[in-house]
């Protein structure tokens, strides 16, 4: 009796040992990078630190691919990945990068605006840490906000720079709520400045923050413009529901600092607009939360509340599917370029090679990876 | 990853913290206990070795 | 009986018949043209971009006040609700009840006849909205409303109590036919 006491602890430190090494190496899988190809179209790779410096060797180092026609006209921008646990934002901009040919203008895309936030998932959400588009390319599903070994601890209470609005010690660490950042702040900060300067080196004329939100959550299929570009907005919402497309149109508040659509409307000359869809796996009321649920979006606890009818839920039966949400993105971008083409038609941007919705769901994400 | 004062001084107090509850799983009797003990301690020492 | 007396009851057999559809067509809608939301919701841009394409002048005040009702001979309220557009206007869900009630009151006290544009359509709907929807919609003299936000017949049942005209449109972009035709911009 006395021997099992005394080796009970060592036995237990063993056990925890082995645990801990089990759980190391999962965690560390979601260090090794997403593989991104990108198209013959592309110019240039640059780095964030190519805008803020000390962003070098860092996990906040996200790539940017350049597609510069050479040919004067609009610059774009497009950010993916900025809360990396939805995915469609962050596929939208892959198949992107993988396609696009631009024909006048320049369009910059950034498919993981926040990487550090791809290298962990989430606490307590049991979410997958990869899914696979055709069992062949891999792509991580990380947390919302950047790893906490990037930047840590969590103040009690957020200040935002400049404005010292308060906020939830945790959205510290959210990309979307640090613009327009401050060049020696803290790491997530760091690289919201650094985004900001790009889109003002770079005379970004419009930008694009691609986003989803859980289905119960009201700004679904969803427009989000600062005021400068609200008639660019009103216009791509008439001409996407014309197409079949219904966008609820918003204005970006001017009390809620932070956020890409008012930070980078205020602080630079671009037009920006922010698109959210309806992610499942987002939702309170999921039940089995895997890879399934981020490509096909089918959920039965959904299904169950849209037929109760009792709460306002975007989700449809047949699903939510990656396809579908990436499809509605690029489209609304689509739209929005030629809204924008159309109301300053001295400085255009063509873009080709981007499928549309239809493209997508007739053939499938994979069709467009490379 | 970029380490400020204060994230190291919470590296820090993880170790402290790592190494209390090391001393304590051989001062507890309680499997139970020992056991709740050493949950705790995995957290921490994936934050101490920057894995999670 | 003569062929004039015979027209003459004819003539006014259907005006007899027919009185009850024209009383609500018959009203008219001038200009100046005043755009204002019910609920703060960026639906006003659509609305104020639907004008803009049938080249009908209006203004465009998202929070007006009576003050701006001032010259105006139409009111377009556009309803439905926005967290984000009730942010952006710095006012409380009670705030912006009060003035949308001081505003349809003033607006009937001074015979400016009201519109109601619903373009949201479901997702502009449900509880927080229908308390805007319902106050704009039961002060309008007309209403145009995109199909999708009346699969509850909603608004279809408050016309029909208010016998007031409805219009249910497809899309947004279908709104300029409406438009064209109360404002007889044909």
């Amino acid at each position: 009796m006395k021997a099992i006491t005394q080796i009970r602890p060592i036995l237990l430190l063993i056990c925890a040992g082995v645990l801990t090494f089990i759980a190391a190496k999962e965690m560390l899988e979601m260090r090794k990078p997403d593989i991104i190809i990108p198209s013959e179209g592309l110019t240039q790779k640059r780095k964030l630190s190519d805008y803020l410096n000390n962003l070098l060797n860092t996990n906040g180092n996200s790539d940017i691919y350049i597609f510069d026609s050479g040919e004067p006209g609009a610059n774009v921008l497009v950010l993916g990945g900025t809360h990396p646990n939805e995915p469609a934002g962050f596929i939208s901009a892959v198949v992107m990068t993988e396609n696009v040919r631009v024909m006048k203008g320049k369009l910059i895309v950034i498919p993981q605006a926040c990487l550090s936030g791809f290298s962990t998932t989430d606490p307590l959400e049991g979410s997958p840490q990869e899914f696979f588009i055709n069992s062949k390319r891999r792509f991580r599903f990380g947390s919302r906000v950047s790893n906490p070994i990037d930047q840590w601890p969590d103040p009690l209470v957020y200040l935002h720079y400049p404005s010292k609005q308060k906020l939830s010690g945790f959205e510290t660490r959210n990309l979307n709520r640090a613009y327009p950042g401050k060049p020696n702040g803290t790491f997530t900060e760091r690289v919201a400045y650094a985004i900001v300067q790009l889109i003002k080196k770079e005379k970004i004329n419009i930008a694009f923050d691609l986003h989803e939100a859980a289905p119960e959550i009201p700004i679904i299929n969803a427009i989000v413009t600062h005021e400068k570009g609200k008639d660019i907005a009103a216009t791509s919402v008439f001409n996407l529901e014309f197409n079949g497309f219904q966008y609820a149109l918003e204005l970006s508040p001017t009390n809620f600092r932070g956020l890409s659509h008012r930070e980078w409307g205020d602080a630079t000359d671009v037009i920006p607009f922010l698109m959210e869809t309806s992610n499942p796996i987002q939702g309170r009321l999921r039940g089995v939360t895997n890879q399934n649920l981020i490509i096909n979006g089918i959920d039965k606890f959904y299904n169950e509340a849209v037929q109760l009818n009792r709460l306002r839920i975007t989700y449809r039966v047949e699903g939510e599917s990656l396809a579908h949400r990436v499809g509605r993105h690029l489209e609304a971008f689509i739209e929005i370029i030629n809204a924008y083409n159309e109301i300053h038609p001295d400085n255009t941007i063509i873009i080709e090679n981007l499928p549309n919705y239809g493209d997508l769901i007739n053939n499938g994400i994979e069709k467009f990876l490379n | 990853m970029m380490i400020t004062i204060l994230y190291f001084v919470y590296i820090l107090i993880a170790v402290y913290i790592g190494i209390i509850i090391l001393i304590e799983v051989f001062n507890q009797k309680n499997w139970k206990n020992q056991l709740s003990l050493i949950l705790i301690l995995i957290p921490l020492i994936l934050r101490i070795f920057q894995i999670k | 009986m003569s062929n004039t007396k015979f027209l003459f009851i004819i003539v006014m057999l259907n005006i007899f018949l027919f009185s009850g559809i024209y009383s609500q067509s018959n009203i008219v809608f001038e200009k100046p043209v005043l755009i204002t939301s019910a609920g703060q919701s960026a639906d006003i841009t659509l609305a104020s971009m639907l004008c803009k394409k049938i080249n009908l002048d209006h203004k465009a005040i998202s929070t007006a006040k009576e003050s701006d009702l001032s010259g105006i001979k139409t009111l377009i309220i556009v309803a439905g609700y926005s967290s984000k557009g009730l942010g952006a206007a710095g006012v409380s869900r009670e705030d912006e009840l009060k003035r949308i009630k001081s505003l349809i009151s003033a607006a009937k006290n001074n015979k400016i006849n009201i519109i109601m544009m619903h373009l949201g359509g479901k997702p502009r709907r449900g509880n927080q909205s229908d308390e805007f929807n319902k106050l704009a919609a039961e002060a309008a003299n007309y209403m145009i409303v995109v199909k999708q936000g009346d699969e509850d017949k909603f608004f279809s049942k408050i016309a029909e109590n208010k016998k007031v005209k409805i219009d249910l449109i497809e899309k947004i972009a279908d709104g300029v036919n409406p438009l064209k035709s109360i404002f007889n911009l044909n």
